[in-house]
């Protein structure tokens, strides 16, 4: 066995044995902490793949900024009587049901997904062995799809002033 | 080095002068007390907007944005709407004082601006970013009085849910798609989808994109957002999202289909069979029994969104172009049902129950007179546009020998008549119910029911004019794009 597979094979084993901790865990903290530690293999799944761009992405985002703002939820509201709540015992059956059948489903096409051969590398327009990917996304980012940026500028721009503008200070009914 | 693209400003300029009123004006909100100026400023930026629309010149910003006949006229229509939208807008502020507010105009030009940008957008990463800048406005002004209307805040979550959930959807479709194409461009799309072997695979991304506008269209099985959404925003938004909003997706899913999707229209247009005779369908029996009318119009939007999506059946240029007409015609009659609802809502809100609008024509003939004309422009009764609309939309169907869905989307008509008689009768026919109430008119309250009263009168006598120019852009538009010069 190479030592890729064999790296391949501890991050993919982590990460489905943290994902099952954390959705069975009944301290919230340790949930967050469980899928802090799925993402953070995620991300070094991607740098097998070679996509360092998109590690450095996944670990500021995810790891640096999502997985802050949950425990921040987690803290502030006290989630201990939540979870005792009715709507969340009751239809565990049912839940359970509707996972094993789809379950099936995907076990019984999981030759079909694997006969799929990836197609795509034909399309990069560009070359990775010339410049790193960061540097190519950083170059279309900034001509090809420049439009769309802009846009994703004005979409932030958008979403803050509305937040803001939402939580202003109410007048009193006049 | 990569060659930078050639940058041609003039042809994006609409958009940069709407982004640049909308962030002036949050930006100036706070120093000035009398909020009616945001009504004034973004009146002439939208008027401005119209004289440009009309000049740029039709050309490309980067491989993602092109100007052209169709995008042109579907935003000189848009700017119709939302000049009316904001005259209802300022009647309606004037009695609601606690949100009047500057952006409450911004917002609206913001939303505006997501949908020129998307009519314009020639790929489909600019299509889905557009729609969301479109949609995050609409988001907030649905909740914008949420401190007195507690379930506004309900309306506009639930739009959100459901709205992030058509996003979804629209992203899986663009997946699917680049995986069998290797590309977003709309052009390209078309000539590699025509050599392609994975026609089936292509289908589906087409109806995963389907099912993503069918939501922001509130079609059956997705309409469940749309009472709720439409109840609790207040009342100028509700007929922003109902007409403004679903005319500038419809053209959108128009122009994909048109141009990336057209060797697969005709399949899509079969599995879009289903879902546009159950909108029908539902849409209208569930609209027999509300008794708040802004209820049963968000029923009857739903129904309306599938009488328009019967031209998407026909799967021809001149059902699409019907399409459009529809889609106006239904922006004109919303827009006056609205414009004399405001009025309802200013002087009495309870009189936005259907049973307390009783013998309202012997207190106000004139006005009782006017919600005739549109309900009967809303149920297709001849002398009105809402007839005409709904006869070329299902002669196209006809043409396409769908003879079949076009005489069960006449018997579902039928049905949809009762609603809107049922608003007639308790009107014209009941006793009186509510006396001594004040009503308040001034001009802008008279120039939007107007404009949009006239129109359908004129429209339901003399359609020709407007239907060879639509049917005449849709026409050039695809010259120009398969053969330019």
């Amino acid at each position: 066995m190479s030592w890729d597979l064999l790296i391949f094979y501890y991050l993919a084993i982590v990460m489905i044995v943290s994902t099952v901790l954390a959705v069975f865990s009944r301290n919230p903290v340790y949930t967050v902490l469980l899928v802090l530690i799925m993402i953070v293999h995620q991300a070094f799944v991607l740098l097998t793949l070679g996509s360092d761009f998109l590690t450095a992405v996944q670990l500021i985002v995810y790891a640096g900024a999502v997985l802050v703002l949950f425990l921040f939820v987690v803290y502030l509201i006290n989630l201990r009587k939540e979870t005792q709540l009715n709507i969340f015992i009751k239809r565990f059956s049912l839940s359970f049901i509707i996972f094993l059948v789809s379950m099936f489903f995907l076990l019984k096409n999981l030759g079909v997904l694997v006969a799929l051969k990836p197609t795509f590398p034909a399309y990069l327009p560009f070359d990775l062995e010339k410049n790193s990917n960061t540097w190519w996304i950083a170059t279309y980012l900034f001509t090809n799809y420049l439009l769309q940026f802009e846009i994703l500028g004005v979409i932030l721009l958008v979403a803050i002033f509305g937040v803001v503008f939402l939580i202003r200070k109410v007048r009193e009914v006049g | 080095m990569m060659m930078l693209p050639q940058l041609n400003f003039s042809v994006i300029g609409v958009e940069i002068l709407l982004l640049l009123v909308a962030s002036i004006i949050f930006l100036i909100d706070k120093f000035i007390a009398n909020k009616n100026y945001a009504f004034f400023l973004s009146l002439i930026t939208v008027i401005i907007c119209a004289i440009l629309v009309l000049f740029t010149p039709f050309g490309d910003f980067t491989q993602a944005y092109k100007t052209d006949f169709y995008s042109s006229t579907v935003k000189l229509f848009l700017i119709f709407g939302t000049l009316l939208v904001l005259l209802i807008s300022y009647n309606y502020l004037n009695s609601y004082t606690f949100i009047n507010l500057g952006e409450y105009y911004a917002l609206i030009l913001f939303s505006l601006m997501g949908a020129f940008l998307m009519l314009s957008a020639m790929d489909l990463v600019t299509i889905y970013l557009s729609i969301e800048l479109m949609s995050f406005p609409v988001y907030f002004l649905i909740a914008i009085n949420y401190a007195y209307n507690k379930p506004s805040l309900e309306g506009s979550l639930k739009y959100f849910i459901v709205g992030s959930l058509s996003s979804i959807f629209l992203l899986l479709s663009l997946g699917v798609i680049y995986y069998f194409t290797g590309t977003f461009y709309l052009k390209e799309i078309f000539v590699k989808l025509s050599e392609s072997p994975y026609k089936k695979e292509l289908l589906l991304a087409g109806m995963l994109l389907l099912i993503s506008f069918s939501i922001k269209l509130s079609m059956v099985p997705f309409h469940m957002w749309a009472p709720d959404a439409y109840e609790s925003a207040p009342l100028p938004i509700t007929s922003f999202i109902a007409s403004l909003v679903k005319f500038a997706a419809m053209a959108v899913l128009i122009k994909i289909i048109l141009i990336a999707f057209s060797p697969l229209k005709v399949q899509l247009g079969q599995l879009l069979i289903p879902i546009i005779l159950l909108s029908i369908l539902i849409g209208n029996i569930m609209a027999i029994k509300q008794d708040n009318i802004i209820r049963m119009l968000a029923y009857s939007s739903i129904a309306h969104a599938g009488y328009a999506g019967l031209g998407l059946i026909s799967a021809d240029f001149v059902g699409y172009s019907f399409i459009i007409f529809y889609m106006l015609i239904y922006l004109i009659m919303t827009l006056g049902i609205f414009s004399i609802l405001v009025v309802f809502a200013n002087s009495q809100r309870e009189l936005l129950y259907i049973p307390n609008m009783a013998g309202l024509s012997k207190t106000i003939p004139f006005i009782s007179f006017l919600i005739l004309i549109f309900m009967f422009s809303l149920a297709g009764v001849p002398p009105t546009a809402g007839f005409m609309a709904k006869f070329y939309i299902f002669l196209s169907l006809v043409k396409s020998h769908y003879v079949w869905v076009a005489v069960l989307g006449i018997a579902f008509s039928v049905i949809g008549a009762y609603p809107y008689l049922r608003v007639l009768k308790v009107i014209y026919m009941d006793e009186e119910k509510l006396t001594g109430i004040n009503y308040r008119y001034d001009w802008s309250f008279f120039i939007p029911v107007g404009i949009t009263s006239i129109l359908v009168l004129l429209i339901g006598v003399y359609p020709k004019p407007l239907v060879e120019f639509v049917q005449r852009t849709l026409f050039l538009y695809l010259s120009t794009l398969y053969f330019p010069h």
